[in-house]
């Protein structure tokens, strides 16, 4: 298989507590893969996609992206930086620069010359249906459209890959059950590798190829499901809870659900 | 499209109809009708406290007097001159340290006594303390309005940078922008509106001290006359001039800052500011 992202015993601390955060993790995407990672909240989930993206820096292990190291044993590699799309929990747009601009900013950061941006965002709001939106304010827009622009602004500088953290969680369920079927759709037609955490098994299920099982902070990976079921996918259906009920056990165990449940 | 161009948002403007005509009418109201009251009580005063309180007819004289035997202009001058260079220093101090102090821990534990001790040294004792040290000149009054000031200014704009979102601070660093991108699309419109009141306030505070400055120190300046025009029992003229001064400096708040405040925030969905 080819390892497009690898990341090998990998562990973070947080530098002022000392307190670990992800320990020992070993994971690999390939290319043009849908990857999940599946953890409770506090799980350190996040704190991989920070890695990977460049925001923190591991003190111990090795992450290569198209065999480009970016860290090794604690030291951020003075490599040409990987571009990365990122999806946070919230869209994360500048509020004082149109839909437009918003995008245009993330082109020039990412070194596109500045007569390709007109056609670049034009493109990428048409695929995500905003082309009436270019010259609106993020704040005058609903939820569901703010996460559809920042799509729109992590696809649009042509990332080696784009990291998501749960970006749909704080959207109501219709919403967000469009934007999976939409990411999924968006997915296909670009072939972008996507980094997808969540802590939906659902949501996880009905997105990945593979799935990684994280248990509960500090975080290690224990565990890889592939997803083989044939795609377009239906949310609801029977083999996707069949495999969610499957998981549901593995993982309860795992995230300390039956502490809590001690007889007294 | 250019990142400099801030394009105009698609905002439902809605016309100018005559229910907007009638809002203005219905707004322009209640200042109308202030002003009134304030000379309806005014008047029935100057009987109670004759012959201190000029009645307003005495006033509007003395006012036009100072203009038209142009009485008024140096002193003005001179105080505008005062309030401007004052503003414009304890602006830039006050701006350079706050934002410093917003953004190292360092600055922030080192400063913070003198600043909290700024704020809280009363206005006549700063005046009283750099004429002490430097004399009765003009340097000392303005070190003394500066040395006013800037705490307030260091303040707000302090305020303002520490409560830059994070969370899209982390997004420019993920997108990989560079430092002057950064200041001026991240940083700048996120502490402008500290920067603005900031700005507001210093010169709103300063031209209250520039008075007291000039009432203590000298004889020019709209401060100078006016403790001159008060040994001289002329309460009329106290009123006029301290009026004149007054609106002179409302107006500026008005037109300039609270006219850019609100071109300067039109992205933001309620722009009432």
């Amino acid at each position: 298989m080819d390892d497009y992202i690898r990341i090998e015993n990998l562990s973070y601390w947080y530098r002022d507590t000392g307190v670990p955060a992800v320990r020992d993790v070993d994971l690999t995407v390939a290319k043009g893969e849908f990857a999940c990672i599946l953890g409770p909240s506090g799980c350190g989930k996040s704190t991989l996609l920070n890695i990977l993206s460049g925001l923190f820096t591991p003190q111990r292990g090795k992450v290569t992206v198209d065999q480009h190291a970016l860290f090794e044993d604690g030291r951020r590699v003075a490599s040409e930086p990987v571009a990365c799309g990122y999806m946070f929990q919230d869209a994360r747009l500048l509020p004082w620069r149109t839909v437009g601009q918003n995008i245009a900013l993330a082109l020039k950061a990412a070194g596109f010359p500045e007569n390709t941006w007109n056609e670049i965002i034009r493109s990428h709001l048409q695929m995500l249906r905003l082309e009436k939106y270019e010259s609106a304010w993020p704040m005058n827009l609903s939820g569901g459209q703010r996460a559809r622009v920042a799509i729109a602004r992590s696809l649009a500088i042509k990332p080696a890959f784009i990291l998501m953290d749960e970006p749909f969680s704080t959207l109501d369920e219709v919403t967000g059950r469009f934007l999976r079927a939409e990411l999924l759709d968006l997915w296909e037609r670009t072939g972008v590798t996507i980094v997808f955490v969540t802590h939906s098994i659902r949501e996880a299920v009905y997105l990945s190829d593979h799935l990684y099982l994280m248990t509960a902070g500090p975080g290690e990976v224990f565990g890889r499901e592939t997803i083989d079921l044939p795609r377009p996918r239906q949310y609801e259906d029977p083999r996707l809870t069949e495999i969610e009920g499957r998981l549901v056990n593995t993982v309860l165990e795992k995230w300390g659900y039956f502490d809590h449940k001690e007889p007294m | 499209m250019s990142v400099e161009d801030p394009a105009s948002p698609v905002v439902d403007g809605a016309p100018l109809d005559s229910s907007h005509r009638e809002g203005l009418a219905r707004r322009a109201l209640p200042p109308v009708l202030a002003i009134v009251a304030a000379i309806l009580i005014w008047w029935p005063m100057t009987v109670v406290f004759h012959p201190f309180l000029p009645t307003p007819w005495r006033v509007l004289t003395s006012f036009i007097d100072a203009f038209v035997s142009g009485d008024i202009y140096p002193h003005l001058a001179i105080s505008l001159r005062r309030v401007a260079i004052a503003w414009i220093l304890s602006t830039i101090l006050g701006t350079v340290i706050g934002f410093w102090m917003g953004r190292s821990r360092f600055m922030e534990a080192f400063l913070s006594p003198w600043v909290m001790t700024g704020l809280a040294l009363p206005g006549p004792v700063i005046i009283l303390f750099s004429i002490l040290l430097l004399g009765v000149q003009e340097t000392s009054r303005l070190v003394a309005l500066v040395v006013a000031v800037t705490p307030f200014v260091v303040n707000i704009v302090y305020e303002g940078v520490r409560a830059v979102d994070p969370g899209l601070e982390d997004m420019t660093k993920v997108y990989r922008w560079e430092r002057p991108q950064q200041v001026r699309d991240l940083l700048l419109p996120q502490i402008s509106g500290s920067l603005f009141a900031a700005a507001a306030f210093a010169f709103a505070f300063g031209w209250k001290i520039v008075l007291i400055v000039e009432a203590l120190t000298t004889s020019e300046g709209i401060g100078g006359q006016l403790s001159f025009f008060f040994r001289l029992l002329r309460p009329d003229k106290v009123v006029a001039w301290t009026l004149t001064f007054t609106v002179i400096m409302v107006l500026v708040d008005q037109l300039v800052f609270k006219r850019s405040t609100k071109r300067i925030f039109a992205w933001r969905p309620e722009a009432q500011i």
